[in-house]
């Protein structure tokens, strides 16, 4: 590993422990990542799991117990510079509701010292980047749901930041909301802005994200290129049936890979990759089953976040 | 500075949109004033000099009664009339209804007594008039009829011994003047708006805790504080951009409740509201008056966790700092003991420094213990505040 000021990486974040004051676990444990510039980070967990710990010591709210970080090159030590570097866009509508957007943007705006014509362009390229040009003089409390995500998203592009940390930042809205946030969200991503996203949508993740860390526990369980850990995926081949399968059907999938029955599911985890969807619908055939449903490919990151997290339900 | 100037802008924004925070530091404490001084009117007044009504029933009506009723007027402090086509029973109903504070009814004894009385008197308690007033009412009438008494025995000893060149009036004069407790000469007694309006202002003042705590626990559960402190500005910028905004309305409140006395309480009947002599005592403690509550407010938002526990716990703070302050019962009422322990209460020495500046006709002099002690009472709760949300992270 470089070393922590190395500024390689967008992010650096060794051995990182934390432990809140009255709590007897701790919050995180012995977390290591790094994150490329420009590049979308996804990081995973459970609600509890450790994430916006870790988001918060990454923006400075925390203080650093055991391990070191680094961003954009600086130790997090230097505060100053690293809140100049970047900016979070937290799960909760972090404005003032009772003020217009132009009024919150104009307010965010001078908290970053920005001022005069300068801070008109970017107070206006945020509005616009985020389409709030038409609700920039109405009262934020009078917006809906996917207008308050985009005033919130708008407000973290304000200091034009390096590294943007976007906590669960579609959670709560409509379909086209959220797929408004993530086209907007992609287009920061391509002009180089490194993004480090939270979310329980896994199909986001999917959509948006390099690379993947999942944190349960305050531990990093996994640690990986997206694309590279989808790929190493056994395939699966989920039918639903029109009826329940006998012994003598299942025993004749077998050579195929591992069967697992549940009523009229079966789903087929393949032993080889070379086998094809026309082989196996000719073998479901032979084997004499009906089918109503088919899905063939590899396992989505829900199934693999949920093996690994172990399923459980934790609140 | 520019972020100075960002957080003043947003906070006075937030404040002028704050309709029940406004209604509250605003329209509550001229409620009160305008509510007390007109109700208190009376009992002030009383104490101003206005005259209370006592009937008189003369069944005697000869020389000495005259003499009586004569001397009784000039008493000044009550006011002596007579409805001599009423019977005794129509008289003593007036009485129970309170239409005058006493019934005085006046026979003519068969002949003198063994004491010398010619005349014999009994009163009638109207139920409103507490004790205070029945013995003051009671000792002035003893005195007059001891002064009478005595007046009659010094003429017969007069006309005995043939006269002198001093008379029995002179003789009579007692050397005792009437001056008023109050600073710089003033000879006049309080009024209820007086009392009123540095009382209720003070209250109000410290009623900035609701809105004041609701912004920032609002702040604090919106995440917009965390989003703050992940932003490289200031915490003191923070902190004072809260409260510059806030002490610049409690100024406006303070100017606004001394015009209400001035100028509004006249207008509905009412005494006008005299402003001393000392401005610079009367903004020394409109701000320190002013830090105190703010300190109280910014305490109360960092313990509380909710904005109907800052709500309650303020308001209910500020209405046992009030009794205990002497704000709802004036200190002078309370037993020695809990005057003692109203001294305790900040809004003691807010509303005792006003009343140094409006009642007792102060300066700077005569309030700067009192200015001294709200500072640090402020300051002080403001730093513990500060300390509690630094350890929950919240600045």
């Amino acid at each position: 590993m470089n070393a922590v000021g190395d500024s390689e990486y967008a992010i650096t974040v060794r051995n990182l422990g934390y432990q809140y004051e009255r709590s007897t676990e701790p919050a995180l444990f012995d977390v290591s990542l790094q994150v490329r510039p420009g590049e979308c980070f996804g990081l995973l967990g459970p609600n509890g799991a450790g994430k916006t710990t870790l988001l918060s010591i990454l923006t400075g709210m925390l203080p650093i117990q055991v391990g070191e970080v680094a961003v954009a090159g600086h130790p997090l030590s230097q505060r100053l510079a690293v809140q100049r570097l970047s900016a979070i866009v937290p799960q909760d509508f972090a404005f003032y509701p009772a003020l217009t957007g132009l009024e919150n943007l104009n307010f965010f705006a001078g908290l970053y010292g920005l001022q005069g014509s300068a801070k008109q362009a970017r107070v206006a390229q945020a509005a616009v980047t985020c389409r709030l040009d038409d609700v920039l003089n109405k009262p934020a409390e009078t917006y809906s749901g996917g207008i308050k995500r985009r005033l919130n998203l708008a407000i973290g592009l304000l200091n034009n930041p390096k590294i943007l940390y976007l906590d669960e930042p579609t959670v709560g809205i409509d379909a086209q909301s959220r797929k408004f946030i993530l086209e907007a969200i992609k287009a920061l991503k391509s002009e180089g802005m490194t993004i480090v996203y939270t979310s329980h949508y896994m199909e986001e993740v999917q959509a948006i994200c390099d690379e993947l860390a999942i944190i349960d526990h305050g531990k990093m369980v996994l640690r990986s290129n997206l694309a590279a850990l989808l790929n190493e995926q056994e395939l699966l081949l989920d039918v639903a049936l029109r009826e329940e399968p006998s012994p003598q059907q299942i025993a004749n999938l077998a050579h195929l890979g591992r069967c697992e029955v549940t009523g009229m599911r079966l789903k087929l985890r393949l032993t080889s990759s070379d086998i094809g969807l026309e082989t196996l619908l000719r073998e479901l055939k032979s084997a004499g089953l009906a089918t109503r449903q088919i899905q063939y490919g590899m396992n989505r990151l829900e199934d693999i976040y949920l093996s690994i997290t172990n399923d459980e339900l934790r609140e | 500075m520019t972020s100075l100037l960002a957080v003043l802008h947003k906070e006075f924004l937030l404040l002028f949109r704050d309709l029940h925070g406004l209604l509250l530091m605003f329209a509550m404490p001229v409620a009160f004033i305008v509510i007390m001084s007109l109700a208190m009117q009376q009992n002030f007044a009383a104490l101003g000099g206005a005259k209370l009504e006592v009937i008189v029933h003369d069944h005697a009506a000869n020389s000495d009664s005259a003499i009586l009723m004569e001397n009784l007027s000039k008493g000044g402090a009550f006011e002596f009339i007579s409805h001599p086509d009423e019977t005794a029973a129509e008289l003593a109903a007036r009485v129970r209804r309170d239409e005058a504070a006493f019934l005085l009814t006046v026979t003519a004894l068969p002949e003198t007594d063994d004491a010398g009385n010619t005349l014999a008197t009994r009163l009638l308690v109207a139920p409103g008039v507490n004790k205070q007033t029945e013995a003051i009412f009671a000792a002035a009438m003893r005195e007059i009829l001891r002064g009478l008494k005595v007046e009659k025995m010094l003429a017969e000893f007069e006309d005995s011994l043939g006269g002198g060149d001093e008379s029995l009036e002179e003789l009579a004069a007692v050397l005792l003047e009437v001056d008023y407790a109050y600073e710089s000469g003033q000879q006049q007694p309080p009024t209820a708006v007086q009392q009123n309006v540095p009382a209720w202002l003070v209250f109000a003042m410290f009623f900035v805790v609701v809105p004041l705590s609701n912004t920032l626990i609002k702040e604090r559960q919106f995440g917009t504080l965390r989003r703050l402190r992940t932003i490289a500005v200031s915490p003191i910028y923070l902190v004072l951009g809260k409260l510059i905004p806030y002490f610049f309305i409690m100024q406006l409140q303070v100017a606004c409740m001394l015009a209400v006395g001035v100028f509004l309480i006249p207008l509905l009947g009412g005494d006008s509201l005299a402003l001393g002599s000392s401005w610079a005592g009367l903004l020394l403690m409109a701000a320190t008056v002013s830090i105190a509550a703010l300190g109280y407010a910014v305490f109360i938002a960092a313990i509380a966790r909710t904005t109907e526990q800052a709500t309650t716990l303020g308001g209910a703070g500020n209405i046992i700092l009030a009794a205990l302050g002497g704000i709802m019962v004036p200190r002078f009422l309370m037993p020695p003991v809990m005057q003692e322990i109203g001294q305790l209460s900040p809004m003691c020495w807010g509303l005792e420094g006003f009343l140094d500046i409006l009642l007792r006709n102060g300066g700077l002099a005569l309030v700067w213990p009192k200015a001294l002690g709200l500072t640090v009472f402020g300051v002080a709760l403001t730093i513990m505040a500060l300390h509690v949300m630094q350890r929950a992270r919240q600045v």
